[in-house]
């Protein structure tokens, strides 16, 4: 399956801001079970942009911008090749035991240990409680015998408990709120997800990526998070607790962390008091071309910057002064 | 003229039968010569002198004023060539050790894989910077800044008690402590080598123009303080002086292009070096805590570019973090093929289980440490604490046994310190302050805390206590 995936990013500022900086992981990786063959990023105002792999491999380009402006528009256009999963897998390993899993005075006796371990952590917005260990126990996940039947017994709990809604969760929410809402996004179920899996001493990551939906009329394609789980037989295994499928070749993988944390598309700050607006969206189609050609390339929009604030934006007699301190803004 | 000598531990001016050290004994006879009255007039002076200067640091959580005089002793601290030179030659190899264990952490974590410490520690410290794995500082220096606290146990030998790998603080008072006695009691440097102290702002300054990213001439160097309001800030500002270097806050520097820039009357200058005295928490809102406004956006991107260096190099805590402390006399030898010089103090850590029920235990006669804390807060000292206190703070430990180690009370020196017309004993430690550069230099000195109360064994000044002026005596010639 080739797909050809553009996401459009555009960040509006009610007043001129003085300074951005921003991260964006946004490139769809190479690995074994996909190829990126096309990746075209077009940033304006025009910057410099650097690009740099982080401490899980994923991508990241980072730019400034630190002259006044109003907008910033990202076009990322991605043709990622994702090869076909055999659509039926056993997973018949046994469970982690608590003995075989205690850290405490743990010898690294394999590489593999030593890279899994952050994977077990309950960190960042998965947040270990009695109300996660209490959900843990209702999903019965203590009574599951192999990785598969937790898995199933996983996605189908969680399915019937937590409902798809927008709007009630935000980017900062914790397994704590998405239990107390029981409804929220993809990211909330990849996050509590990954909460009962470690709690069950499985290893698992969040993957951040894209998800090319047919039906475009009724639910557009979209940016999408999931998970996947480490099987000691098979390796890392994908698995969407959002639909409480295993991925299919309509999953593009962007990038993986312990959680959301790790892995925004985009995170950054801007200077100046002024209020942001974020308008995203993400178009996918299979691609019809025959032969991808590689090819990774930068480009720029046309968008203004003013060295000094334009005459007709300046405050009258407003002490700047002790703008700075007040003024910088996290961006999301 | 009274002299109480310790009755627990070792007497930095005493021996065991009473007899006054070789080191002190001019010191003794010129302070014998000095009558009560005149000791209370130079007191005095040195008081006013202390608050003309404003020497001063402050008291995180006390309601009244925000500056405080840092007490001073004017009974000094020596310690000769000879003990020197071991603890000189103890320090340079920790230092030395901890920068290889640094570069390991940071590149192919083979001191992981090797179990030479557990891996799951470092990927739970909070010092542990993900972001930076792969990031190699200039010359492999990740501390060009260290101050490694050091204790006398029962028989005096000088003893590991914490290294102080981020921003240590406490080297202004050294240099002030010594101008201050000089200009009080100038009688007491007459029969005395004692090797100088200022040249530090010098040595460090060396120290940082050789950490400059690779092809600056000249480079520039700024100290970046969280401002006003920070308890050393007295510090900043002094080095900043000493070294004639530029003393910004988070909002005079801007990254443009990758590269850091301080706003200056004359425009835009490149920054090549940053003496950072914010922890890294707070240097840079886009990699570390968002909400920080004491930082600089994308200063870890520059420096992870090569294009500024900053001291120290951010995710060095690793290397002083109290669980990882245990280890050190491992990591010594692991990568010097050498046994430690310098002891350290017995450890227990509530990671490993056994050892946690230890603690558990023996709360009364431990002092257990949070391993990500500092300053004296959150700890407890056993057997000083009631039995409240005790239970209370069992509670806590056995919400998260692993964020704690235990170390038994050491019955540490005590020194003579002017209290009341009288030279009673008093605890101390020291703190010595070593420099990575082309070498690795250890200045003769340090800051000797003292604990001002009697029988007390906290001396961190921001527990009441204060501080004296530490002489290393230059080797007698032969």
């Amino acid at each position: 399956m080739l797909l050809e995936i553009e996401h459009h990013m555009c960040f509006t500022y009610d007043q001129f801001v003085r300074e951005s900086h921003m991260e964006l992981r946004i490139e769809p990786r190479s690995q074994t079970e996909q190829t990126l063959h096309e990746f075209h990023l077009a940033l304006g105002p025009p910057t410099r942009i650097t690009r740099h792999e982080d401490w899980m491999g994923n991508t990241v380009h980072w730019f400034s911008i630190t002259d006044y402006h109003k907008r910033i528009e990202l076009l990322i256009q991605s043709v990622v090749e994702v090869h076909p999963l055999p659509n039926v897998r056993v997973i018949d390993d046994p469970l982690p035991t608590e003995q075989a899993n205690d850290s405490s005075g743990q010898k690294a006796s394999t590489t593999d240990q030593m890279a899994l371990y952050d994977f077990t952590l309950l960190t960042g917005p998965v947040i270990d409680s009695e109300k996660l260990r209490a959900l843990h126990s209702e999903l019965n996940l203590s009574g599951c015998d192999t990785l598969g039947t937790l898995i199933t017994t996983l996605g189908e709990g969680l399915y019937s408990r937590f409902t798809y809604e927008q709007n009630v969760t935000n980017y900062a929410s914790t397994t704590e709120d998405f239990i107390k809402a029981g409804a929220g996004v993809c990211q909330d179920f990849a996050h509590i997800a990954l909460a009962m899996l470690r709690l069950s001493k499985v290893p698992c990551r969040y993957v951040s990526g894209y998800l090319h939906v047919e039906d475009q009329a009724n639910s557009p394609s979209q940016s999408h998070a999931w998970i996947e789980f480490y099987s000691p037989s098979q390796g890392w295994i994908a698995f969407d607790p959002t639909h409480n499928v295993h991925p299919n070749e309509f999953y593009a993988t962007v990038a993986y962390g312990r959680n959301y944390n790790d892995v925004p598309p985009n995170k950054g700050i801007y200077q100046g008091n002024a209020k942001e607006t974020l308008e995203a969206h993400v178009v996918t189609r299979p691609s019809a071309r025959q032969e991808p050609i590689r090819i990774r390339e930068e480009s720029y929009l046309d968008l203004p910057v003013y060295q000094e604030l334009p005459e007709s934006e300046r405050p009258m007699g407003r002490n700047t002064a002790g703008e700075a301190a007040a003024s910088q803004q996290q961006q999301q | 003229m009274e002299w109480t000598h310790a009755r627990l531990g070792f007497d930095e001016a005493f021996d065991a039968d009473g007899q006054v050290r070789h080191a002190y004994r001019d010191l003794i006879a010129t302070l014998e010569k000095l009558p009560t009255e005149e000791l209370r007039r130079r007191e005095q002076l040195q008081r006013v002198s202390l608050i003309n200067q404003g020497i001063t640091f402050t008291v995180y959580g006390q309601e009244e004023g925000v500056e405080r005089i840092f007490p001073f002793d004017f009974v000094p601290r020596i310690v000769t060539a000879q003990e020197w030179q071991h603890v000189e030659r103890g320090l340079i190899q920790r230092v030395t050790a901890l920068n290889l264990f640094l570069t390991d952490i940071y590149g192919d974590q083979k001191c992981l894989r090797d179990n030479v410490v557990p891996y799951d520690l470092i990927f739970r410290c909070g010092e542990y910077c993900r972001p930076l794995v792969g990031t190699r500082p200039r010359h492999d220096i990740f501390t060009h800044i260290v101050g490694t606290d050091l204790l006398r146990d029962e028989v005096g030998n000088f003893t590991v008690l914490e290294d102080n790998c981020r921003c240590p603080s406490g080297v202004s008072y050294v240099v002030e402590n010594r101008n201050l006695l000089s200009r009080v009691f100038p009688e007491f440097f007459e029969d005395h080598a004692v090797r100088p102290v200022d040249p530090y702002p010098q040595l460090l300054r060396e120290a940082l123009t050789h950490a400059a990213p690779r092809g600056r001439q000249d480079p520039v160097v700024a100290i970046l303080t969280p401002g006003l309001h920070n308890s050393a800030y007295f510090e900043h500002s002094f080095l900043a002086r000493e070294m004639g270097v530029a003393l910004v806050e988070g909002r005079d520097l801007i990254v443009e292009d990758d590269q850091v820039f301080m706003r200056t009357t004359r425009g835009k200058q490149r920054v090549d070096v940053i003496y950072r005295r914010i922890d890294d928490d707070f240097i840079d809102p886009v990699v570390f805590d968002r909400k920080s406004v004491l930082g600089v956006p994308g200063l870890v991107h520059a420096y992870q570019l090569g294009n500024v260096t900053l001291a120290n190099a951010p995710g060095a805590g690793v290397a002083d973090n109290k669980a990882i402390y245990p280890y050190v006399p491992d990591i010594v030898r692991y990568y010097l093929d050498e046994d430690i010089i310098l002891p350290q103090v017995k450890t227990w850590v509530g990671n490993r289980p056994q050892e946690a029920d230890y603690i558990r235990q023996n709360m009364a006669n431990l002092v257990v440490k949070l391993t990500d804390g500092a300053g004296g807060y959150g700890m407890l000292v056993g057997p000083a604490a009631t039995k409240q206190e005790i239970a209370h703070f069992a509670e806590i430990f056995n919400a998260r046994p692993e964020h704690y180690i235990a170390q038994p009370l050491i019955e540490f020196s005590q020194h003579p310190t002017h209290i009341n017309d009288a030279f009673e004993p008093r605890r101390v430690d020291l703190r010595p302050f070593i420099l990575y550069g082309d070498t690795i230099k250890v200045l003769p000195g340090g800051l000797t805390r003292v604990a001002m109360e009697e029988g007390s064994y906290v001396v961190n000044s921001s527990q009441g206590g204060g501080s004296k002026d530490t002489w290393i005596l230059a080797e007698q010639p032969s």
